[in-house]
């Protein structure tokens, strides 16, 4: 039979527990929000080279449709001040050769956008408020496309979790400002030597499940620099998917910053000799 | 051997009669399901069901609520908020696919150097925006006046897309969802107009559940009050109280096993299963109460025992219940000629609900009144003895006047026919409300300062992918566009092509001159490339081999529709379309293609009606001559209610198309009940004059109170708000009623004036061979013609 004095130890024993937990609480959430921000700063800063230049494929793909395969060469280029600088430029099918998005995302967070279409011979600008808009139909946002800083979300570690046998970092990245976003959260598993995140969970504002999410099938190492070579995009209410191979990757080619300018953009013959 | 009704013992037989009261009902109160969308009144297999299913899968559906608002502070931000706020509330629904509002619309638009397709009207851009600046935004966009905004802006709209819905209950509860949003948002006061399939679904399935639970008592309390009224026995009322459940349990479980829901058409089911259940109680009864007044002297001390009043009773209309049980299920099994699945169930359902009863009143009440009834049963109340004088005066009429009364009787029939041809076919699901209901009103606002709400989808399919990137198919929507929308039914036109006129204008900084389509292929390919909305989509698919031309029509009815769709197959057969190839779907398809179905049905049905009814006449009777004659007061209030119905203007529509089967198969039990006493006494020798007269004296008063019960309950029915159900009301007891006049008036002319040379002959005969058999004949005449 139990005693009141152990009866009233348990109890004793419960509560300091409970006054422990409560104290120690924001100490441990702060040291996650601390970790968090140190992965996603590693995950930002992690080696990708001055500039990049590859050829893949986009294949888009539905249930009961044929495939649609898009083959583009894409450039990036880091600038000075942490502007970062992105070209894409479509080469097939035939109907769309030519077809340009230029990207600059800009130290202070703002993004340029314009899309060239060679059969009206003129670039247009894409407004930047259209973070949510589906670039060609795939289920990458304008937003994907963009750089992303490290202090544009609020990042908490959460926990290490196995994917597929290997053991993730999971970190939670919430927008510091609702409405520099079309996501209301993001969950990235990432893989800690490589720094690259092997699935990214995104959800809507106020989403209780993810609506989108990016799955890297492969990493290859190219030039010394972790190469993400082929990666889904699901959506996951429609089914539809975007899958993104890139079959030649080069680095550190000294991009010249003309490159990226608009005149590069309506001219496909600028970038030709930089291609992979 | 002859038929023992009492063969079964009296505990099993009310066993058997509480299981059934008990059993089936509760069956069906769990398991029927309750839809009443367009797609129910379709055959699963024909081809607008499965055009309507394939286009599902690539397209959404049309099925929406549209919700309009009226305020002078519409372009503010205290209206837009809220507006905003319910947009968002609604999206959240599980079962709302899409809400269509300025938020969320596409809208396409240019600068000098930039392109954007961005929000209509979202809280972003009415940041940067003054009142009368959104106001010209939304009047300025190529979609949204019509659509969301009226002409003169003084209207702002919404509309509510569900997902996939399987029953009526699911409309109704995104109905509800809605009207609570708009309660929270406190956007009550400012709506106008709320209209569209769903809440036109939810309010058929309001008012629906209304009358049921209106008149399904009424016409249970009516009937019972008779019964006690003119018996006065408690055993009486509860084994009909019984009988009536076990009737109506098995009509509705049948339309469980037939896998057919509980819609406005099958809703009748109820109804008009507690008045044939009466009636089949009414024959029983009054048999019951006619043995214990004929009995002889001889008779009295087994008179004074049931069970000897159950088998005389028995004796006298086990055989014309059967006939009119027969004769009611193939009145009613006719309606399963119609393709139309509710009335195609209602009619199996009804035919075996029936069949069911017969076999109550005829083998299962007996043992139990055998057992259990004591006493003597009161004479028919006297109440119902005013029905002895009319009865008796018409009856004297036909049969004095026989020739009079059928030349009468012809050249009425034959001045009102030429009424049958006024008979509109037409359904109108709006009219299916009174003028001044909130739908029919809802409809006649959105109609005047929106557009039309029948939608039409015209969809173009083109062997090959990426066809509709190609300038020439384009050309051909744009030519089809430009034909359709100077049509006056249509309201507004939705095309593909639209969307890229409004890309090549917005890349042009919003030139006029570019607002048309681009005349390179590429250059309309690399468009729809960078289209980033998602408006595009619900008008061409992602393989950009299926588009669909969306139109709002301004008419409602089903042959309104059906003239602009033949107009629109005549115009696009003629076109050269190469290897397009075209159909018509979407809401207004289904519901005109009911309309056939419903021309096709109600033939092919009476056709049935009439053959199986003939065919029964003539197996029962024996004799075609006799099967022809009684066809005679059956056929002709088929003819009557068409010339009501031609002289009045009521549609033949969903609801009407039924009132054929079912009036004929009751109406055709008073002329068996009629017929067969007629028979039986004149196989027994007696002469025409005598056996009608006698029929009449028993069976004239039944076969009244019974119609007069049953057209009550059916008159009841013009109390619902519900036109098909007070239409049907009407009819059916109009129908019933003209049947009774030609049993009491026609069926007595026709006999005397058939029966008269057979019986001259007779008596010719007769006189030759035995002179004092004439006398006595003639003598039983003469006091039958004074009794009378």
């Amino acid at each position: 039979m139990q005693t009141p004095f152990l009866t009233d130890a348990r109890l004793f024993l419960a509560l300091s527990l409970a006054l422990l937990w409560a104290l120690a609480m924001p100490g441990l959430a702060l040291a996650d929000t601390e970790r968090g921000r140190a992965l996603a700063r590693q995950v930002y800063e992690r080696p990708d080279g001055r500039d990049t230049a590859s050829y893949g494929t986009m294949i888009l793909t539905e249930a009961g449709r044929e495939p649609r395969v898009r083959r583009l060469y894409s450039y990036r280029r880091d600038g000075a001040g942490g502007e970062v600088a992105n070209l894409i430029r479509f080469t097939a099918p035939a109907d769309i050769a030519d077809t340009g998005l230029l990207t600059i995302d800009r130290a202070d967070g703002s993004t340029d956008q314009w899309v060239y279409l060679p059969a009206l011979g003129r670039d247009r600008r894409i407004p930047s408020s259209r973070k949510g808009g589906r670039f060609v139909g795939s289920d990458l946002f304008y937003e994907d496309l963009q750089d992303r800083k490290v202090d544009e979300d609020r990042h908490r570690w959460l926990r290490q979790e196995t994917l597929e046998g290997v053991t993730t970092e999971v970190l939670e990245s919430i927008p510091t400002d609702p409405d520099n976003s079309v996501y209301g959260r993001r969950l990235s598993w990432i893989h800690p030597k490589t720094l690259i995140p092997m699935r990214i969970d995104f959800y809507q504002p106020g989403g209780k499940t993810p609506f989108k999410r990016l799955r890297v099938y492969k990493v290859e190492r190219i030039q010394g620099y972790w190469t993400v070579t082929d990666s889904l995009m699901q959506d996951l209410e429609s089914g539809h998917q975007t899958r993104l191979t890139a079959d030649e990757t080069v680095y550190d080619q000294d991009l010249p910053e003309r490159l990226f300018s608009n005149r590069a953009l309506k001219d496909p013959a600028l970038e030709r000799p930089f291609r992979p | 051997m002859s038929l023992n009704p009492l063969r079964l013992p009296p505990v099993a037989a009310l066993v058997i009669l509480v299981s059934l009261a008990i059993v089936p009902m509760a069956i069906a109160a769990l398991t029927l399901t309750i839809n009443n969308s367009p797609e129910a009144y379709i055959p699963p297999q024909s081809e607008a069901a499965i055009l309507e299913r394939q286009l599902r899968e690539r397209f959404p559906g049309d099925e929406v609520l549209v919700a309009a608002f009226v305020s002078e502070d519409l372009y503010q931000d205290a209206f837009l908020e809220r507006l905003e706020q319910l947009v968002a509330t609604m999206q959240e629904h599980p079962l709302v696919e899409r809400v269509l509002a300025p938020e969320t619309m596409d809208h396409i638009s240019g600068t000098a150097d930039g392109f954007v397709v961005e929000p209509l009207l979202d809280a972003a851009i009415r940041a940067r925006l003054d009142p009368d600046e959104r106001r010209a935004r939304l009047l300025a966009d190529r979609f949204a006046p019509g659509l969301l905004v009226s002409e003169d802006g003084g209207l702002i709209a919404l509309a509510v897309r569900p997902r996939e819905l399987d029953n009526s209950l699911q409309r109704l509860s995104v109905e509800d969802a809605f009207k609570q949003a708009l309660a929270e948002t406190g956007l009550e006061a400012e709506l106008v107009a709320m209209s569209g399939q769903l809440p036109l679904d939810a309010a058929q399935l309001r008012a629906t559940i209304r009358d049921s639970l209106t008149f399904v008592p009424a016409t249970l309390a009516i009937g019972l009050v008779l019964i006690a009224w003119l018996f006065r026995r408690w055993l009486a009322l509860v084994v009909a109280l019984a009988v009536i459940n076990a009737g109506v349990g098995t009509a509705l479980l049948m339309l469980v096993v037939l896998g057919q829901p509980f819609t406005l058409i099958t809703a009748i089911l109820s109804p008009l299963m507690v008045s044939l259940s009466v009636a089949f109680l009414l024959h029983w009864y009054n048999a019951m109460a006619m043995a214990e007044r004929q009995k002889s002297a001889s008779e009295a001390d087994a008179a004074a025992t049931s069970p000897w009043r159950v088998r005389r009773a028995w004796g006298a209309i086990h055989r014309p219940a059967l006939f009119s049980a027969l004769t009611t299920a193939a009145g009613l099994i006719s309606l399963s000629m119609s393709e139309i699945p509710p009335i195609h169930a209602l009619g199996q359902s009804a035919a075996v609900g029936v069949l069911m009863l017969y076999l109550l009143v005829a083998w299962i009440l007996p043992p139990i009144f055998a057992r259990w009834d004591r006493g003597a049963w009161a004479r028919p109340g006297k109440g119902i003895g005013i029905l002895d004088a009319p009865v008796a005066w018409l009856r004297r009429l036909g049969m004095r006047y026989p020739r009079w009364v059928l030349i009468l009787t012809v050249l009425l029939l034959a001045a009102g026919a030429p009424q049958v041809a006024n008979v509109e076919v037409e359904s109108d699901l709006f009219r299916f409300f009174h003028e001044d209901h909130p739908i029919t009103q809802s409809n006649q606002v959105l109609t005047e300062r929106l557009s039309g709400v029948t939608a039409l989808e015209v969809v173009f399919e083109a062997p090959a992918r990426d066809t509709f990137k190609q300038v020439e198919p384009l050309r051909e929507i744009q030519a089809f566009r430009e034909w359709i929308a100077a049509r006056p039914e249509v309201d507004r036109v939705t095309t593909l092509v639209d969307m890229i006129e409004e890309m090549h204008w917005g890349f042009h900084a919003e030139d006029p001159d570019y607002r048309r389509l681009p005349a390179q292929s590429d250059l309309i390919a690399q468009y729809l490339f960078i289209y980033d909305g998602t408006d595009l989509y619900e008008l061409v698919d992602r393989d950009f081999r299926i588009t669909r031309v969306l139109l709002n029509l301004n008419v409602n009815g089903a042959s309104k529709i059906n003239a602009v769709i033949d107009d629109i197959e005549a115009f696009l057969e003629q076109q050269a379309l190469g290897e397009l190839t075209f159909d018509i779907a979407g809401f207004g398809r289904l519901f005109a293609d009911q309309e056939r179905l419903l021309i096709e049905g109600q033939i092919r049905g009476l056709m049935l009606a009439v053959g199986l009814i003939f065919l029964l006449m003539v197996v029962i009777w024996r004799s075609f001559s006799a099967a022809l004659l009684c066809m005679v007061p059956n056929l002709s209030p088929i003819l009557v209610i068409f010339i009501v119905m031609g002289l009045f203007g009521i549609w033949l529509d969903m609801a009407t198309a039924m009132i054929t089967g079912v009036a004929v198969g009751i109406a055709v039990d008073d002329t068996i009940h009629v017929y067969y006493g007629y028979r039986s006494r004149r196989a027994r020798g007696r002469s025409p004059v005598w056996a009608l007269a006698r029929t009449y004296q028993h069976a004239g008063r039944a076969v009244t109170a019974t119609t007069l019960i049953l057209s009550a309950q059916f008159l009841l029915l013009l109390g619902s708000p519900f036109m098909p159900t007070n239409d049907f009301g009407l009819l059916t007891a109009l129908g019933l009623v003209t049947a009774l006049l030609f049993d009491l008036l026609v069926l007595p002319a026709l006999l005397m004036v058939t029966a008269g040379w057979w019986w001259a002959r007779g008596q010719r005969k007769a006189a030759l061979s035995a002179p004092e058999a004439d006398r006595s004949s003639r003598a039983e005449a003469r006091e039958v013609s004074r009794r009378s």
